[in-house]
């Protein structure tokens, strides 16, 4: 009886190790969509906090619409609160307009997602671009470092920015 | 609570993970980490080739539609008793073809479905300046929060991003003065160069005069133009001589003369003529009557609701109220008290002498051609500066009973708003289409490519739920067919032409919509091919409700007008289904019918849609496509 050769188990491991890494470090279907945004990083912890591995630009634009949405009421509510606690004069009127500009977004929020979660990513992609604007206006709206929404504003704009360039990838 | 992945973005910083069931290598006891990396990256292997494989270069694949629920709260009271007969735009008059209406025993799941799930919708409402205003769109209606008594009319108010999705707001003004005591009614807004907002509109007087007054935000820095004044010295405009004070309402939009003057229009008649009254002002507060009239038309009777602006021949884009000059016609249209349309011409505009004159004075104003050629009254259009087109918006009554509008507590909406176009390809009217934004509520789409109908078939286009729809269809139809068109049917219109059974050579074909299963209920929405006494062909486009209930308590009349079909154009319409409305389009919009529609049976699971085909000559071939609408948000 010849003597047939087989691979052994641990030849088989090694070999399955191996190509797996080199498969992987070729490219993480996920961060390979979040290059393309504006905010890999940001992108790339959203999708896989939310256990999205697949490069499905839908299924993560869902994921950091969550996140923008959340953001978004967040920073509706806490520019009302400051507004209802008697605001210094110089920051009243940006805080004013600030509302005004979160009112939009908080707005804007619903036909992002329907854009995104009914295919029709045109519409996401527009409003999301439509946001990202708005909190950057608020931003500009207060002088320089004066501004008690930075991070916020930052967080919105970013989180948006990502949002409209996913969407574009839809199209 | 912060949110670390945001904080923490530029220091890879990945949280545990909230689902207990995942991997992780932190999760792991060392020794088998080996092996359970193996695993992980085997696995995530598998995944990425399949993932790839299912998205390179796919088509759109159809997104599954998401809960159609038309769930929004309207705080609208319930209520008690009929209404009265209203006053001035406010009457409903049933026409004849109410069929003796026997009431009906509507059940409140039938009247619940009737309620729409995209159209702007409020208790009593027609329509007063509508505008776009530092980002958002504002449509202020005339509501009555006490429901059953007619009076107390006051301004609605709501706001949109889109045009779509509505946030209603408290009531903009209620009649509380002795120039609007006994009804605050349409009116327009002028956005003044240096972005000031003045609001035009009419009063009826605690002696139910017609007047004229202004108002203005009392905050403009607010977007969303809550609270507003009224000019404390109001009214501005009263009833001229010769002129009856109840034929004196809804100023339009103004515009700028070549002086720096502001111009505006008020509808008004004389005996039977339906006129256009100009006035001239700086200030909004003083004006005068311009000589003479922009122009008149006898028999049409008191034109309301006037519209006037200038449309552009030459480009794609809306024109500002105050353009004149080459390439500029000029949309003049009025709401006809007696016949409850709305009637338009294009024309020539002469801004020196004031007067407006029709291309064709055989269709002019108020005898030719429809806006809408079903129920649609009351229609006005504003210029959106974010997206420089022009907006037409339009209202729907009812046309089922007043005590069913009772029961259910609620009566008309409002049209989807359309852009509104100069059609280049026929030089003699307008394109109206649904805004670009609708599309927005899109979802699973089902497409059916080159159907053949033969004659006399009718063909089930199985999609699933079937009350909130937008259907896309074009038809071919063999061209031998048109030869056998005969001149017997010259005189044929929409209204006398007997409907979906009635078969011709070429027509009756299209879509029937709000069908049930047996077809026991449906309403055919549909192209007929006539030859006129010189020969010509005429294509008619019609909505027939004759079949469209079996109560007999609605309205079941067929509905529609003539649409000019160009060498080489196929048949194609636009339909939109929401519930108890639905809305067509012919050749993209060259004629347009709106029907109201209230089955008892093509209701809910219901409800279907088909193609039919019943000429008797022509072979019709169908492509359609068809999205199923989710429900537009309304919140307050």
């Amino acid at each position: 009886m010849s003597s047939r050769p087989s691979m052994s188990p641990k030849f088989f491991i090694l070999f399955h190790v191996v190509f797996s890494v080199i498969v992987a470090s070729q490219g993480d279907p996920v961060e390979d969509i979040c290059n393309k945004t504006p905010y890999p990083n940001l992108c790339t912890s959203i999708a896989k906090e939310a256990g999205v591995k697949e490069a499905d630009a839908k299924k993560i634009g869902l994921a950091v619409f969550e996140k923008d949405n959340a953001k978004a009421i967040e920073t509706l509510n806490f520019i009302k609160q400051l507004l209802n606690q008697k605001p210094d004069p110089s920051i009243l009127k940006p805080l004013q307009d600030c509302s005004g500009s979160y009112e939009a977004v908080v707005t804007e929020m619903g036909p992002i997602r329907d854009g995104l979660a009914l295919g029709n990513p045109k519409f996401a992609e527009q409003y999301a671009n439509s946001c990202a604007t708005e909190a950057n206006n608020c931003e500009g709206y207060f002088p320089p470092s004066k501004s008690p929404l930075t991070d916020k504003n930052k967080d919105v704009h970013d989180l948006s920015a990502v949002i409209a360039t996913l969407a574009h990838l839809l199209l | 609570m912060e949110d670390p992945i945001l904080r923490n973005q530029h220091t890879h910083y990945i949280p545990l993970p909230e689902n207990d069931e995942d991997l992780t290598p932190a999760s792991v006891p060392a020794k088998k980490l080996v092996k359970g990396m193996l695993v992980i990256f085997s696995i995530s292997m598998f995944v990425c080739l399949l993932g790839s494989s299912l998205i390179g270069g796919e088509e759109r694949k159809e997104v599954k539609d998401t809960a159609l629920a038309a769930g929004r709260s309207m705080e609208i009271p319930a209520p008690a008793i009929s209404r009265g007969v209203a006053e001035g735009v406010s009457e409903k008059k049933f026409n004849s073809k109410m069929a003796g209406g026997s009431e009906f025993d509507w059940s409140n799941e039938m009247l619940n479905w009737q309620k729409t799930a995209f159209h702007f919708q409020a208790q009593k409402n027609w329509l007063n300046g509508p505008m776009f205003y530092k980002g958002w769109y504002h449509l202020f209606y005339q509501y009555n929060p006490q429901g059953a008594i007619w009076g107390n009319i006051v301004w609605g108010h709501a706001v949109s991003r889109d045009l779509v999705n509505w946030r209603h707001l408290p009531l903009a003004m209620v009649m509380d003065q002795w120039y609007d005591i006994n009804g605050v009614w349409t009116g327009s807004a002028t956005i003044l160069p240096d972005g000031q907002v003045i609001m035009l509109y009419t009063g009826s007087t605690n002696q139910s005069v017609q007047v004229q007054n202004l108002a203005y935000p009392a905050d403009p820095s607010d977007p969303f133009l809550v609270k507003w004044v009224k000019y404390s010295e109001n009214p501005v405009l009263v009833p001229p001589p010769g002129i009856n004070v109840k034929d004196f309402r809804d100023p339009t939009t103004a515009w700028k003369t070549s002086q720096g003057k502001w111009q505006i229009a008020i509808g008004s008649k004389v005996n039977k003529t339906g006129i256009t009254l100009i006035y001239e002002t700086e200030d909004f507060k003083k004006f005068e009557l311009l000589d003479g009239v922009l122009h008149g038309v006898p028999t049409t009777g008191m034109w309301e609701c006037v519209d006037f602006f200038p449309i552009s021949t030459v480009k794609d884009n809306g024109l500002e109220n105050s353009i004149v000059g080459d390439g500029v016609k000029h949309y003049l249209k009025e709401s006809s008290d007696d016949t409850r349309y709305d009637y338009y011409a294009l024309g020539t505009y002469d801004p020196v002498k004031g007067v407006w004159t029709p291309d064709n004075t055989e269709t002019d104003v108020g005898i030719g051609m429809k806006v809408d050629y079903g129920k649609f009254y009351a229609s006005k259009t504003f210029y959106d500066q974010k997206k420089k087109r022009r907006v037409l918006w339009g209202w729907m009554p009812e046309a089922d009973s007043e005590s069913s509008d009772v029961k259910k507590g609620w009566a008309s909406v409002m049209a989807v708003p359309r852009t509104i176009l100069f059609d280049k390809k026929t030089g003699s009217n307008v394109l109206q289409w649904p805004v670009v934004e609708i599309e927005s509520l899109r979802a699973r789409c089902t497409k059916f490519n080159k159907v053949e109908i033969k004659p006399g078939s009718v063909l089930p286009l199985k999609i699933g739920k079937a009350t909130q729809l937008d259907i896309i269809a074009e038809f071919e139809v063999d061209p031998e067919a048109f030869s056998a068109i005969t001149e017997a049917d010259a005189e044929y219109s929409c209204t006398n032409g007997g409907g979906a059974a009635r078969r011709g050579a070429v027509g009756p074909f299209g879509l029937l919509v709000l069908a049930d299963e047996s077809r026991s209920e449906q309403t055919p929405v549909y192209f007929y091919v006539t030859k006129g006494a010189d020969g010509k062909l005429k294509t008619h486009f019609c909505n027939d409700k004759s079949r469209s209930s079996l109560a007999g308590d609605v309205y079941k009349g067929i509905e529609g007008g003539v649409v000019p079909v160009l060498e080489g154009e196929k048949f194609f319409v636009r339909v939109l289904v929401d519930h108890s409305i639905v809305e067509t389009f012919a050749q993209g919009g060259r004629t347009c019918v709106t029907s109201r529609v209230y089955p008892t049976r093509a209701i809910f699971e219901s409800a279907r849609v088909f193609v039919f085909n019943n000429a008797t000559a022509a072979k019709v071939t169908a492509s359609v496509k068809i999205w199923q609408m989710k429900s537009a948000r309304f919140t307050s």
